[in-house]
């Protein structure tokens, strides 16, 4: 798909604007579509619990697996991303989310749906989430926590989607629903064809043992630099100037040298290492090779602290947030509040965390300090007002909670793919990203019982609150080892 | 609450004959300035005693007041009253064993139609489902029926076109088969399902005391109707995966002629 003839050379720079917005579109639409197809599923679950006639503990294990298989998907999405490109594995991603819910019309049991409805477009889901992330950080750099934010604030609209589906079971049966909520997902594929290639001047292999590489445009007189955020301070920006190339080699010859720091090219400058192509067929190819040379399954975010710091506080975060949203119409209705309210509050919490990420990763992108800043200030501002949560008693306090937390919580919830790129460099965050979404994906599998069990322990929904503020609390702890880490990290 | 009228012939009647049959009291309270009369719905699932009590208070003289009872239209007789300070007791006892005697039976405080009470005796509803049933052509599906607190003596179903209603019949055993898992619930299994079986059903639960029904409505559907909302988005799909690859083209020619 890559390799037609005559096609465009790729980017090779963040954009951070210009057909970056399409992307940012792509990422919007697998918002509304997974996310939308993750809350739908609950009125699948009712509709399914009854013609299979199932117990809930069984039916729930689709959505289980749906939700949890789409965080861990996406490191197996991380791994074939490196091998094809991020347009295949989106593309991939759509039409598994599409086979898996037109399989699933034909379900005869519970555990067939297990497969085709939880397994499938969880899978799907994560490859589709995995690729248009990490195509958007490629995308954005000045940028980033914005973009990011507007692609975010498609969650908000997921809230059309239950009155559709209802819609849908209404006139055409589960069967026939599934399969027109399947074919809903195709519009995914024409989206994943907005993905354009991008091959950012990277920074690979950019940890303190390899000096800086860089992939050049490719012809002669480019001026390659590299743009390393997160490098060690004594990486020098490698320049090739015309002089180096003419010395090099004719234009239109082939000039590939190995990756390996101790190559030198002519009068390279303090023997960092080039890789330079002058021929544009090849271009892809090799950068495609060259990124094959590296393991297959990078581990190396393991060797990072700054992977420990953000893991840990992903998962906490991650855990805590489904908890309130659970538990917060069943508290509504424990509290005497009718119905119609809870689900009000349902609605404004959507809204307000729709508008929220825009405004809070507008202004982290303003860079007036450092985002995991933000990232740590919102998950502890988080965690308090669910400690104070159970406080509200009265329908006004509880929507007061109710957009405190939307607006802290799409505060956190924006900064979570700027930081980890800010913690992890461009270049690497497929692998970072792929290996928090694969731990995140084990533990989120517990929460959902965890709400369960603290219910059924205490007999009020204020357990889950405090449970949620406390983990919101510990995930903040983290973040305040980074300057630790960083000495250590620059010392060794 | 104790029965302000002590041991009575009647009564003692009451008790030899039907004395396995338990006894069920009500009560209703009218005052003289009620504008509105006073109703209460009873649920009698199987025969039982019957104890109705009529309790009237006013404030003028209560020898005066003209007690009357009524089934429907038709008088009663029988019925006991005792006046104590400014409150007028009225009792009416009788047994239920048929569907004869269900209805409604209403006690009357002198002339005015508003002064009265009535107590209206129902068999317990049945419950189906509220939404039309949806399914396909050569489909199976299951209309369920379901009394919460009763157990019926018999289920029957019956389909209707229009007004008519027409029992199924069960010799058809590769089409309808009729089951219940407990006595207070029954299934009607229609299996290959075609176009004509779509329609209203309804289901008859028999009583000691009368019949209670309830409709559940089943529509079928064939393949091609969700087919074509199905097709209008592939369509849609596909158009747009065109847009994109003409214009990624058209962009890329663009920047080879540059």
């Amino acid at each position: 798909m890559l390799q037609r003839a005559g096609k465009a050379r790729p980017y090779t720079k963040p954009l951070d604007g210009g057909w970056g917005w399409m992307i940012t579109f792509h990422f919007f639409l697998v918002n509304v579509f997974v996310m939308g197809m993750i809350k739908t599923f609950a009125i699948f679950f009712v509709v399914l619990q009854e013609e299979f006639e199932s117990s809930s503990e069984q039916t729930g294990w689709i959505g289980f697996i749906m939700s949890s298989i789409s965080y861990s998907g996406g490191l197996l999405g991380a791994i074939i991303c490196d091998i094809t490109g991020e347009k295949t594995v989106s593309l991939l991603g759509a039409l598994l989310i599409t086979g898996g819910y037109l399989i699933s019309s034909w379900a005869t049991s519970i555990r067939f749906l297990c497969v085709t409805m939880g397994l499938l477009p969880g899978l799907g889901a994560a490859f589709l989430y995995q690729t248009a992330a990490a195509a958007t950080t490629k995308y954005f750099k000045k940028r980033l926590a914005f973009s990011t934010a507007i692609a975010r604030s498609g969650t908000g609209l997921t809230f059309l989607f239950a009155p559709f589906v209802k819609v849908l079971i209404d006139l055409y049966d589960w069967t026939g629903a599934l399969i027109l909520f399947g074919a809903l997902m195709m519009n995914l594929v024409p989206s994943s064809m907005l993905l354009r290639p991008i091959h950012i001047a990277s920074e690979e292999n950019c940890d303190v043992k390899n000096r800086g590489s860089c992939l050049s445009t490719s012809h002669p007189g480019a001026v390659c630099v590299t743009e390393m955020p997160s490098c060690n301070e004594t990486q020098e920006a490698t320049i090739i100037s015309d002089s180096a190339l003419q010395k090099a080699g004719q234009p239109g010859t082939n000039l590939i040298v190995s990756q390996n720091k101790n190559t030198e090219l002519n009068n390279e400058p303090d023997g960092n290492s080039a890789f330079l192509i002058t021929d544009e067929e090849r271009y892809e190819k090799e950068a495609i090779s060259w990124s094959r040379k590296q393991k297959l399954f990078d581990i190396s975010p393991l060797k990072n602290p700054f992977f420990y710091i953000f893991t840990w506080s992903f998962l906490l975060s991650q855990l805590a947030y489904f908890i309130p949203t659970f538990h917060l119409v069943a508290r509504a209705r424990t509290l005497g509040i009718d119905l119609m309210d809870a689900t009000f509050l349902v609605s404004v919490a959507g809204i307000t965390e729709t508008v929220s990420p825009i405004i809070t990763g507008w202004v982290a992108d303003q860079a007036w300090i450092k985002k995991y800043h933000y990232y740590k200030s919102y998950l502890i501002l988080c965690g308090i007002t669910n400690l104070l949560a159970p406080l509200a008693t009265t329908f006004p306090l509880l929507m007061t909670y109710t957009v405190f937390f939307a607006v802290f919580a799409g505060g956190y919830l924006a900064m979570i793919l700027p930081v980890l790129v800010d913690l992890s460099g461009t270049s690497r965050v497929h692998g970072f990203l792929g290996l928090v979404a694969f731990f995140a994906g084990m533990v989120i599998l517990s929460g959902p019982p965890i709400a369960g069990f603290l219910y059924d322990y205490t007999q009020t929904y204020t357990g889950s609150f405090y449970f949620s503020g406390i983990c919101y609390l510990l995930s903040s702890v983290s973040f305040f080892f980074v300057p630790l880490a960083e000495r250590w990290t620059n010392r060794s | 609450t104790a029965s302000p009228f002590t041991s009575l012939p009647i009564r003692e009647e009451m008790t030899t004959k039907y004395s396995n049959l338990s006894l069920e009291s009500h009560n209703i309270s009218v005052t003289e300035h009620s504008c509105v009369p006073v109703e209460k719905n009873i649920t009698l699932e199987r025969p039982s005693n019957i104890e109705l009590i009529c309790q009237f208070t006013a404030s003028r003289d209560m020898n005066s007041v003209n007690v009357t009872w009524k089934k429907g239209d038709e008088l009663l007789e029988n019925y006991l009253i005792n006046v104590t300070g400014s409150i007028v007791y009225a009792q009416y006892l009788f047994t239920i064993i048929n569907s004869k005697q269900m209805g409604s039976y209403s006690c009357f405080f002198g002339e005015k139609k508003e002064q009265r009470g009535t107590f209206h005796f129902k068999v317990p509803k049945i419950h189906g489902k509220n939404k039309p049933l949806v399914n396909y052509v050569r489909d199976t599906t299951v209309l369920i029926c379901k009394c919460q607190h009763c157990s019926p003596l018999n289920w029957t179903w019956y389909s209707s076109n229009g007004s008519v209603q027409v029992p199924i019949d069960v010799q058809m055993t590769d089409k309808y088969v009729i089951n219940g898992t407990n006595a207070n619930e029954t299934r009607l299994k229609i299996m290959q399902l075609t176009e004509d079986n779509q329609g209203s059903y309804w289901c008859h639960a028999v009583f000691q005391l009368g019949e209670s029904e309830e409709r559940v409505e089943l529509v079928v559907l064939s393949y091609l109707v969700p087919l074509k909302p199905f097709l209008g988005i592939v369509v849609e799909v596909v158009i747009l995966v065109a847009i994109i690859l003409l214009y990624e083209t058209y962009t890329q020619k663009k920047k080879k002629h540059i």
